[in-house]
């Protein structure tokens, strides 16, 4: 059965889709319904003229370009709405035509043969949905992204606070340097590690002379500060593995793994000299301060840090005996005397 | 196999470069930027030489492909393959935006698809103008393939295949791609022949 033209007509209006048909000058030959309905030019303005002149913004475009391809060399083309901006002045709506909101538009151009001359048929489809959908996943996605980040930094900031709260916990808040208990917990660690490696591993207690005279003759903020310059001076302390805290009220603890007692006698001579020559101010007073210190050392003197701590503290404490400002080594033949003496 | 000489080639290599020059202007006008696009090699393999040498290398890699099919004098059927990664940097660059590194979406394939019809259009109509023939040409499909179970070419051992390299220069990034053109032995015997008019044409043979 032959299909008539009229019948090839109601067919082609009855598409939802935009067809029209150009000839090879580009004069247009059929502009079907959708066409009417979505460009608001009727068929009989349309049909019988150039598109330029029917949609005069196509001239120069990349459409134009691809329907010449089509009529001249006969090949098909095809437009994707993620690479153009709408190019046909073509409205979903009323609405949208007022607004100026052109259609989002998919377009293929299919290159026929109009008894023996080329022509072209664009097909129209409008993917404004799939591109409005498109676009809000990808907003979505993005929207995604940025809260993750958020999430994220606030995650992180919250392990920092943490990490300061943890850090403070074990610190001394005078001098900032460990206190007793965490620096108890470091020298446990040390100490494994010390017996594990067959190192040895050394103590050295810092303590102060005669603190209660200096807060006596210029009060306890002169003493404080005496505290804080020699726990700076033992926190700038340039070696490796070293650790130090505040062990008491004007006692330092110094644990120095790997360091053998003779080495650690060496140190600390360094220090109470450093010390000693050191010149302290409290306001405008010269603050003179010198401290006495106890070395005890891993494995010889003792195996436990109870130990250890307790020898180095009574050697310092001891070695007051015979002068201040002197550096003593643990002598296990007085620690029996020693032992019970007062902290 | 037919054999192709080296002039016949090289002659080839000219029209494909003058077909990526013009497809290249086209890409450069819509993302309104510079876009260089050339072909620096022609070569006529069997299909598994191709599935071997070409694919073999992109082994374990998704594949993106443009096909186009083109009937006139010979009849060809005209891929445009990236490795999927490159064709995402290329879309990524054409949309002006960060395109996610999963699979192309329909939107994404869309302008794949285009940037292909663009390119193997543009070819084909630089042969059709140099040898002064005439083609007609479908629409472009695409399709993301896995470089392993790309069977394309196992169908006609009989076929030969034209191996056009392409390289794509945009914001200073080089990807590399290719164009198959998958012709059977006649349509070769038709586009060698062709090929040696255009040289008689112009003198050379």
């Amino acid at each position: 059965m032959e299909i008539d033209a009229t019948v090839r007509s109601d067919i082609l209006d009855a598409m939802a889709n935009g067809v029209f048909v150009v000839d090879v000058d580009a004069t247009v030959l059929v502009w079907n319904r959708w066409m009417v309905e979505h460009s608001g030019i009727a068929a009989d303005i349309a049909i019988g003229r150039p598109l330029r002149e029917v949609f005069p913004g196509v001239a120069g475009t990349r459409f134009e370009h691809a329907l010449q391809q089509a009529l001249s060399h006969r090949l098909a083309g095809l437009l994707s709405p993620s690479l153009h901006a709408p190019v046909l002045p073509l409205y979903r709506n009323a609405e949208d035509r007022g607004r100026d909101e052109r259609m989002q538009q998919l377009l293929n151009l299919t290159p026929i043969r109009l008894a023996s001359v080329a022509g072209c048929a664009v097909l129209v489809q409008d993917v404004t949905a799939a591109v409005l959908r498109e676009r809000r996943l990808r907003e979505q996605a993005q929207e995604l992204g940025r809260s993750n980040e958020a999430l994220q930094t606030k995650l992180d900031e919250v392990q920092a606070l943490q990490a300061r709260l943890i850090d403070m916990q074990r610190r001394d808040a005078l001098t900032g340097l460990y206190n007793r208990s965490y620096l108890n917990e470091v020298l446990e660690r040390e100490l494994t590690a010390a017996r594990h490696a067959g190192r040895p591993l050394s103590l050295v207690l810092v303590d102060i002379d005669e603190l209660k005279k200096i807060n006596t003759a210029y009060g306890e903020q002169a003493g404080d500060e005496v505290i804080r310059s020699l726990g700076q001076q033992l926190a700038g302390i340039d070696l490796d593995g070293v650790s130090v805290g505040r062990y008491g009220g004007e006692e330092f603890l110094a644990v120095l793994p790997g360091v053998a007692v003779e080495a650690a006698v060496e140190l600390a001579q360094g220090w109470r000299r450093h010390f000693e020559q050191s010149s302290l101010a409290f306001g405008s007073f010269p603050l003179k301060a010198t401290c006495s210190m106890g070395v005890a050392g891993y494995p010889q003197h003792g195996k436990t840090a109870e130990d250890l701590t307790q020898y180095a503290s009574f050697t310092a404490y001891l070695g007051k005996d015979d002068g201040l400002n002197r550096v003593s080594v643990f002598n296990p033949d007085n620690s029996s005397d020693a032992a019970p003496l007062p902290n | 196999m037919i054999e192709v000489s080296e002039l016949q080639r090289d002659a080839l290599a000219e029209i494909f470069n003058i077909g990526v020059g013009r497809a290249a202007a086209s890409l450069s006008l819509i993302v309104n930027d510079e876009i260089d696009l050339s072909a620096p090699s022609v070569l006529f393999l069997p299909p598994a030489e191709v599935q071997r040498t070409l694919l073999g290398g992109t082994e374990m890699q998704t594949l993106s492909l443009v096909a186009q099919d083109f009937r006139g004098p010979f009849d060809a059927r005209a891929m445009l393959l990236f490795p999927e990664r490159n064709a995402l940097i290329i879309v990524g660059h054409m949309l002006g935006q960060q395109v996610p590194p999963e699979q192309l979406s329909e939107f994404e394939q869309e302008a794949m698809c285009e940037v292909g019809n663009i390119i193997l259009n543009a070819c084909i109509s630089a042969l059709a103008d140099l040898f002064g023939i005439e083609f007609e040409g479908g629409l472009p499909r695409h399709q993301s393939a896995d470089a392993a179970s790309f069977d394309l070419f196992g169908v006609d051992q009989e076929r030969v295949i034209l191996v056009v390299q392409v390289d794509l220069h945009i914001h200073k990034e080089r990807i590399n791609g290719h164009m198959l053109f998958l012709l059977s032995v006649s349509s070769l015997r038709e586009l060698l022949d062709c090929i040696d008019r255009f040289l008689a044409g112009q003198g050379v043979a």
